[in-house]
């Protein structure tokens, strides 16, 4: 058989080479309409390739239902049941016609077997995959196939059936015609499904609906032609609109083949997953009214037996109450489902939810609410958040909740205190929002609250280690130069005092015995060494703690300068600006060890003449900057320069330093610490975090 | 008669070689070792001059003599310290001193000054 062997290739040339078998055949069947007079050859030819075909596109089925392509079992197991219903019918019609070589008699189950496999391909589509697996859409699945296939054996039953066995033909409504115009219809159905389906869904399901569309549409013209043919009699195996219906099994064949290649991934949502209930309830009033019709139509038509006509009407009965409590128990359990869904949403979730009616009363309350408060549900079922809420969160939490129940505000978040049962405050993260009637009216909204007690705490944490810290730091400076002015007065206070006295025993002594010119010079000698080491211990007693520094970072400043100039001999400049009384103590300190630092730099390696010192207060800055003239340096070689130090103290009071230099063109040191705008010293109150703590 | 003199100075030794270099040429009327024991010797005294230690606890040299002005008293103030810092110096003469001495140059310099203030004219010792 060219058949398959041709099969037989394609499979050795592995699954792409598909389409070319598949094509190939349809070009043999082409050819052997046109060019082979119609007889038996053509007719076995025709037939058996029509069967081949039809049992290659079940397997194909099958394994894609094994193998759960695109994660859509129930589509193949359907599709595969159509085809193989298909292929019983073909094998039935190949008996009649080559086994037995007579005409298919009318009351023959073949038909039937055709009509039912355009069924089964409707409930195929009916499972909608593309919608993805899961357990409840399996049901739903289930549910939709259960309603159109008992839904076309409605049609079958009632409008096919009783002319096929009960009542003999020759009527003006035979059984032919009238099976043609419902398998008709039936094809009609396939092609109105996949293609409403083809044009509205997106991703790799798109072309398979494509594929049954273009494949659904092609058989219904050729059978549609070919009943036609057999109907009046003239219906020859193996003519053109063969061709068709060869081309259209192809198709078929193909369907399942090319789902293979698709990729697959989870497809979006599409338009029709929004309306599950609502669609359900429309399906089922559909079929009601659907089937409805005919039997109206018969009646009004028909003078039949009256125990035939009984039957029918038992037999809608039946159909009409099945679809009708089918549909029911779909559209209730998908109700069911979406409400159960939701509550176990609300129950089980980790973060505190609440309905709340407009005037703060709990409506409903979830568990993990019931534990961030410490009450039970029913406990405050019978309170409202007011009550619960921390009073001095109360007003704000009101304001807010207030415009969200008058619909100027749809939400809102708030870290705000609730009292636990047991008494101590609970902080939390609340986010309320409203939830509007049908006519637009607020009747309550939803509280999710969530427990940050512990973040809360950590924070406070944080403030308060970070304040110990800058108060430590303050203290650090305020202990050392408590310790230097210590060390600054004993040298003043006793040591310089006894080298004074010293300086006036040598005088006295001098005074006393001029005659001895040797002894005088060496007393005169003394005298200048002592003068020398008063004035060096005040030298050093000074930068111990300048005295003027009491008088205020100004005087110190001035002071300093004073010296500076007369003992290097360099022009020291002082300008001030802005209101130095606000630099805060601690500050002033830093400032001026840093201004010792930066001078004792410029005496030691700037080779400058002048230098000038600016000390300001800009905004909430205190800015103490040395510029002098001298040679400069490469800024990176600073490392021996004490920048360090000097950085080092200004971070211990928040303040940072910048320095400017390059070669021959001075130095420019500008320290500026931040100081409270009021005065003072800046320590920050820190709200209690907790009044529990 | 000597004139009367009061010295404040709160180091002991040299509180006693102030005196000691002092009381050949002038009655000195009492020697205390504090700014407040000052003013209360003054108003109690009414010397005819007073020495004064810049730097003392409480209240300093210029602290004393502001008060002792402010009370109305017209004894002549002599200032004595190891420090000849300029600012220090002006500050003392502005709180109301006639005479700024080094306790380095105490031996050359103080009676000098003493002579000097008391007659009715000014000294401050040449820096070292």
């Amino acid at each position: 058989m060219s058949k398959s062997s041709a099969s037989t290739l394609a499979i050795k040339l592995g699954v792409s080479s598909w389409p070319t078998a598949l094509i190939g055949i349809v070009v043999i069947k082409a050819v052997l309409s046109l060019a082979v007079k119609p007889g038996s050859f053509v007719v076995s030819y025709s037939g058996i390739s029509y069967l081949v075909l039809l049992v290659l596109a079940t397997c194909f089925a099958m394994r894609n239902g094994i193998q759960n392509t695109l994660g859509a079992r129930f589509f193949w197991v359907l599709l595969a049941t159509a085809y193989s219903l298909w292929s019983a019918h073909q094998a039935l019609n190949l008996y009649y016609e080559l086994g037995l070589r007579i005409e298919v008699p009318d009351n023959s189950i073949d038909d039937s077997l055709l009509f039912l496999h355009v069924g089964a391909l409707v409930a195929a589509i009916a499972t909608l995959p593309h919608r993805g697996v899961s357990n409840q859409k399996q049901n739903r699945a289930v549910a939709n196939v259960l309603l159109v296939t008992l839904f076309w054996i409605f049609i079958y039953g009632y409008a096919v059936f009783p002319y096929q066995y009960l009542i003999s033909s020759g009527t003006a409504f035979s059984y032919a015609l009238r099976f043609d115009i419902v398998y008709l219809l039936e094809n009609l159905a396939v092609i109105g499904t996949a293609g409403v389906l083809a044009f509205r869904v997106k991703g790799p399901w798109q072309s398979v609906y494509f594929h049954l569309l273009a494949a659904s549409t092609l058989y219904a013209l050729s059978s549609t032609v070919a009943n036609l043919e057999i109907d009046s009699g003239g219906y020859v195996s193996g003519k053109l609109y063969g061709v068709g219906l060869t081309a259209s099994v192809c198709w078929f064949v193909w369907i399942p083949l090319c789902a293979r290649h698709l990729p697959s991934r989870q497809v979006t949502a599409t338009p029709f997953d929004s309306h599950q209930s609502s669609q359900a309830s429309t399906w089922a009033m559909i079929v009601v009214v659907m089937i409805s019709v005919p039997i109206v139509w018969e009646l009004l038509q028909r003078d039949e037996r009256s125990d035939l006509r009984a039957l029918r009407v038992v037999f809608a009965v039946v159909m009409i109450v099945c679809l009708a409590s089918s549909a029911y128990i779909k559209e209730h359990r998908a109700q069911r489902e979406h409400k159960e869904r939701f509550l176990s949403v609300f129950d089980y979730s980790a973060v505190g939810m609440a309905l709340v009616g407009c005037d703060g009363r709990w409506i409903r309350v979830n568990r993990a609410l019931c534990e961030i408060l410490g009450y039970s549900e029913q406990e405050l079922l019978d309170t409202n958040f007011q009550s619960l809420t921390h009073p001095d969160d109360l007003d704000a939490d009101l304001s807010y909740a207030h415009r969200v129940f008058t619909g100027q505000l749809r939400f809102y978040h708030l870290e705000k205190r609730y009292i636990h049962k047991q008494g101590h405050v609970v902080w939390v993260a609340l986010t309320a929002s409203a939830v509007p009637d049908a006519s637009g009216k607020v009747s309550y909204g939803i509280a999710q609250v969530q427990d940050i007690t512990a973040r809360k705490h950590a924070e406070a944490a944080v403030l308060r280690n970070q304040e110990e810290l800058r108060s430590l730091a303050g203290r650090l400076i305020t202990v050392q130069e408590e310790e230097r002015k210590r060390i600054a007065r004993d040298l003043h206070d006793d040591l310089s005092q006894r080298l004074a006295l010293l300086c006036v025993d040598l005088d006295m002594l001098r005074q006393n015995r001029p005659a001895d010119v040797q002894a005088a010079q060496e007393l005169e000698r003394m005298r200048r060494e002592i003068g020398e080491l008063v004035v060096d211990m005040r030298r050093l007693s000074h930068n111990e703690h300048h005295p003027q520094l009491t008088l205020g970072l100004q005087h110190g400043v001035a002071s300093f300068c004073n010296d500076f100039a007369k003992q290097y001999g360099i022009a020291a400049t002082l300008v001030h600006e802005g209101n130095l009384k606000r630099i805060p103590e601690t500050v002033c300190f830093t400032l001026f060890r840093v201004l010792q630092e930066a001078m004792s730099n410029v005496a030691k390696h700037s080779e400058a003449d002048g230098v000038t010192v600016t000390l300001g207060v800009h905004g909430d800055q205190a800015v103490l900057r040395v510029s002098d003239d001298g040679r400069g340096f490469e800024i990176g070689s600073d490392r021996g320069l004490g920048l360090i130090s000097m950085r080092e103290r200004l971070r211990l009071v928040g303040g940072t330093m910048r320095v400017n230099s390059s070669q021959q063109q001075g130095t420019d040191v500008e320290a500026a610490v931040p100081i409270p705008i009021s005065g003072g010293l800046n320590i920050p109150v820190i709200g209690k975090a907790d009044g529990n703590t | 008669m000597k004139p009367k003199l009061l010295i404040a100075e709160n180091h002991p030794a040299m509180r006693a070689k102030v005196a000691s270099l002092l009381q050949r040429d002038f009655d000195v009327v009492a020697s205390v070792a504090g700014g407040l024991a000052a003013v209360e010797a003054v108003s109690h005294f009414l010397p005819d001059l007073v020495i004064l230690d810049v730097s003392m606890p409480i209240l300093d040299g210029p602290d004393v003599a502001r008060r002792v002005k402010a009370h109305g008293c017209n004894a002549k103030v002599v200032f004595i310290s190891v420090s000849m810092d300029l600012n220090q110096i002006t500050t003392c003469l502005a709180a109301g001193g006639d005479a700024y001495v080094s306790k380095v140059r105490m031996a050359t310099d103080l009676i000098y000054a003493i002579t000097e203030v008391l007659a009715g004219r000014r000294f401050i010792s040449p820096d070292v």
